[in-house]
């Protein structure tokens, strides 16, 4: 079952894939190379060894040529008939002796050059060497070969030419019958013996690779040059010999020892020898293994570059892929910023990335809208909230004006009602979010007027203002519920008379104002539930509450703003606004902030 | 960091890969490039003598094919052990893996080829012999079979009056005593027919004058063997001086030019050949083998020929006497 490998990221990924696709080429590229390559020097060297002895065979046959040219010159030549055949044997004997040292000094690789009668009489070299009577030529193959030629150019295989006394030289023998002119019968023969020397010298100059060699055999498969001619002879070394006689191209060999060698061979037409070069495939092997560490050595260079690249590459890939990706995440968070990548160029990153951009806006502006929408709606439940006057206080106002007036306190009872209207004007008439603080004040004073005439003796109060703040912008409602909160949780459960004191002043761009009074102060835990209660519908006071106002100064001014309450028991209460300086002419500013 | 670490991982494997395929093919090639030393000294280097020369051929032979260095010492004259010696010591300096040597003594060498052992280095004995065995391959002609060939041989000179006379060469070598040994075997029930064992310690006028003192004392010699070149061409050269060549029949060991032409002329009958280049030629090759640290046979016998005027110009025994 194929199981599909899944990593991590897609850097990991393109790294791997591109590294295996890099491998994959090079390998193919180097595996074909390698193929070519070795094919191109098996081809080279096959061509190599054959050029090296077609060279070996032109220098022999040139050789031969020229021996063959200098027995057309000697058979034909009078004197020496007349030296075998004629009567004036010694008349002639110089005249010889000085072409045939003539011959010998001018070419240096004759060895030997004799004529032999049938009638015993001969001329060898300067005439001064005697013929080895011992030799018996007969029993020599070379000279039987001669001899049944007739006059006609035989060329010997290499032997050793025993026919000049105390002289056993290596030689290759040119033979040719002379005719006696008088009996027109082949009653000699001349001979012309190369030194062997030179064709030694011309087979080891020739190098094939440092252990291959060249080799000649003749046209029985006899070996007429091998440089191991005698381990061959003596069957330690096997060869082929007859195996090359007949093939025209290269052979494939393995030897005794397990050597792959490699032959070609070229038959010489001239005189009938196969000239063989030797190649050990162990030496081709070598360079071809130098060639295959070159080319190995060459594909891991270009893998390693390749995997370099491959990190780089897929780094500037997924580079802005992962600015994206944690731009994406921070959205995801809340944080609703545009994301900058630099993907380097216009592509399907790039473009990604503007989307999300556009995209990231789109949620923001909405998101902005939304937020708007929400503090409209709350602002105008605060603002319905805020004409709500506790209707408790209106039934307890009139019932304590209707006791007046049964209890013939007319004074008392106009004093209520007309300060009871005055409150009501200011309550219901003004629609406004704003009032100046004096407004405020005296809204405030009002209600304090109506419920010191309810509870008599029971609350005095006081009111000191700083001046300089009474024109400055409020919020509506906001001293009121104070000092309804310090009347009915503070003062309400004091014996005897309580105290109210309401201070104001500016500290630099603030307006601090102070509602304290001297009840029974309350418990943190009170404190808490008054926060908490903002919508608790007591039937005794104004439903407005401390965390009512808190939330709308902090709506309406910010976070900095709003109300902060210390309170001790049996020592009283200090109520702290906290709101900006702000003249009428700012009322604009603040609403368009809101 | 994570995707860095990733990174250099991959490029430490890669490095890792590459320095490994590389060791492997360097290391190949440096095993196939060694090439093994191997320091040859034989008994002598001289130019006229083709036994040893020959020999020499064959060693440079092998070294080519199995492409070895090999470093040729040797003294210019045959019988100067002392100077083997000193070559051995000069061998040991040169540190090869092999050395391959012809000891020219039995046993007074023996110090200086433990040296050779001692230095770690493999040895390789042609030729001939040491009382110990140090060597960790000998090849040499096997002279108790040769001098078999021998004794077999002058069975076909054997008459009822022959009697014979052995020309060894120096009297305690190891060669000299297993040729004689051979003649002996050889013989068979005719060994009683020998009359004397003559040595020539290896010197031509030696082996001529005592041939020369023995016919006159003891005229009815008939039948010579010569145990090595030496004391073969010393005889001949007495035998035909004396113009005996129809009376006594000579067989003998080794050649050299002159032994040849007195094969040809018929004053020696038979020559026993040894064959010096596949001597050569096997002592490197084993030499190689066993650098190389392959097993081999401890002793390799190389064949010896036997040559008579009927066979001198054969291919396979022309190029045997007949070196250039």
């Amino acid at each position: 079952m194929i199981r599909k490998i899944r990593f991590k990221s897609i850097r990991t990924s393109m790294i791997i894939y591109f590294s295996c696709l890099v491998l994959l080429i090079v390998t193919a590229f180097m595996f074909f190379s390698i193929k070519y390559t070795k094919e191109n020097l098996m081809e080279n060297s096959e061509e190599n060894s054959r050029r090296l002895i077609e060279q070996v065979n032109l220098s022999i046959e040139n050789y031969v040529d020229h021996m063959e040219n200098i027995s057309h010159v000697v058979v034909s030549n009078r004197d020496m008939r007349e030296y075998l055949f004629g009567d004036d044997e010694t008349g002639v004997w110089p005249h010889l002796k000085e072409e045939f040292q003539t011959i010998l000094q001018v070419r240096k690789d004759i060895y030997n050059i004799a004529i032999l009668g049938n009638n015993g009489r001969y001329f060898i070299n300067g005439g001064n060497r005697a013929m080895n009577t011992r030799a018996q030529l007969e029993k020599k193959e070379w000279y039987r070969e001669a001899k049944e030629a007739g006059s006609e150019i035989v060329i010997s295989s290499s032997h050793v030419q025993n026919l000049v006394k105390g002289d056993y030289k290596w030689v290759v023998t040119l033979s040719r019958g002379i005719q006696n002119p008088k009996t027109q019968q082949v009653e000699g023969l001349f001979i012309l013996d190369l030194n062997y020397d030179v064709i030694n010298d011309l087979c080891e100059s020739i190098h094939l690779g440092n252990k291959g060699y060249v080799y000649i055999v003749d046209q029985k498969g006899e070996i007429v040059y091998h440089p191991q001619q005698q381990l061959i002879l003596s069957g330690v070394k096997n060869e082929l010999l007859k195996e090359v006689l007949n093939q025209n191209t290269g052979i494939s060999y393995k030897d005794e020892n397990g050597e792959n060698k490699i032959y070609t061979t070229f038959r010489s037409g001239k005189t009938g020898w196969t000239i063989v070069g030797v190649v050990y495939t162990s030496e081709l092997v070598k360079r071809e293994q130098a060639m295959r560490a070159m080319y190995i050595g060459m594909a891991l260079v270009l893998i390693i570059l390749a995997g370099v690249i491959a990190i780089f590459l897929s780094d500037s890939i997924t580079k802005p892929i992962k600015q994206l990706q944690a731009g994406m995440k921070k959205v995801q968070e809340g944080r609703f910023q545009p994301v900058y990548i630099d993907a380097g160029g216009d592509n399907e990153i790039a473009s990604l990335n503007r989307s999300f951009n556009r995209m990231t806006e789109h949620i923001d502006e909405l998101m902005k809208r939304n937020m708007a929408e929400q503090v409209e709606k709350r602002k105008s439940e605060l603002k319905a909230l805020q004409s709500q006057i506790n209707p408790h206080f209106l039934y307890n106002t009139l019932d304590s004006i209707i006791w007046m007036i049964e209890t013939d306190d007319a004074q008392q009872a106009i004093k209520m009602t007309s300060i009871l209207a005055r409150f009501f004007r200011q309550a219901i008439g003004n629609s406004d979010v704003f009032v100046t603080i004096s407004q405020e004040l005296e809204y405030t004073k009002n209600y304090l007027l109506i419920q010191q005439m309810r509870y008599r003796d029971k609350v005095t109060f006081d009111i000191q203002v700083n001046p300089d703040i009474l024109e400055c912008h409020i919020i509506k409602l906001v001293m009121q519920p104070l000092v309804e909160n310090a009347l009915y949780h503070g003062l309400k459960y004091k014996e005897g008379c309580g105290h109210i004191w309401i201070t104001g002043y500016r500290l630099e761009n603030k307006v601090i104002l102070k509602v304290m009074d001297d009840g029974i102060g309350m418990e943190t835990e009170t404190l808490q539930n008054l926060f908490r209660n903002k919508n608790k519908t007591g039937g005794k006071h104004n439903g407005v509450g401390l965390g009512n106002i808190q939330n709308r100064l902090k709506l309406y001014y910010g976070e900095e703003y709003g109300i902060q309450v210390d309170s001790e028991r049996e020592i009283g209460t200090a109520i702290t606004i906290e709101i900006p300086f702000l003249l009428p002419e700012h009322k604009e500013d603040t609403d368009e902030k809101a | 960091m994570k995707k860095h670490k990733n990174g250099i991982v991959l490029l430490l494997l890669l490095l890792a890969a590459s320095c490994f395929v590389f060791s492997l093919i360097r290391l190949g090639e440096f095993r196939e490039n060694k090439k093994v030393k191997i320091v040859f000294i034989p008994k002598v280097m001289d130019e006229t003598n083709d036994f040893w020369m020959s020999m020499i051929s064959g060693a440079k032979s092998a070294a080519r094919e199995y492409q070895a260095d090999i470093v040729i010492l040797a003294p210019q004259i045959e019988n100067d052990y002392v100077t083997q010696e000193k070559y051995i010591d000069e061998a040991i300096k040169l540190n090869p893996d092999v050395i391959a040597l012809s000891p020219i003594r039995y046993s007074e060498m023996t110090d200086s080829v433990w040296k050779i052992k001692e230095a770690g280095i493999k040895l390789v004995l042609l030729d001939s012999m040491l009382d110990e065995d140090l060597a960790e391959c000998c090849v040499s002609t096997d002279n108790i079979e040769a001098g078999t060939q021998m004794g077999n041989k002058m069975l076909d000179y054997m008459k009822d009056d022959t009697r014979i006379a052995i020309m060894s060469f120096v009297k305690a070598s190891s060669t000299a005593i297993e040729r004689e040994q051979g003649v002996r075997t050889g013989l068979g029930e005719y060994e009683n027919r020998i009359e004397i064992v003559l040595y020539s310690n290896s010197d031509y006028e030696q082996a001529y004058e005592q041939t020369k003192q023995l016919l006159k004392e003891k005229p009815e010699i008939n039948l010579i063997a010569g145990l090595n070149l030496y004391s073969t061409v010393g005889v001949a050269r007495a035998v035909r001086e004396m113009d005996l060549k129809h009376k006594i029949n000579i067989v003998g060991f080794d050649n050299d030019v002159e032994g040849i032409q007195y094969l040809e002329e018929g004053i020696i009958d038979t020559l026993i050949v040894q064959k010096p280049f596949n001597m050569g030629y096997l002592g490197i090759q084993k030499a190689v083998e066993i650098a190389k640290g392959k097993k081999v046979e401890k002793i390799i016998y190389s064949e010896t020929e036997i040559i008579t005027i009927d066979n001198i110009y054969t291919d396979e025994n022309q190029k045997l006497l007949f070196p250039f």
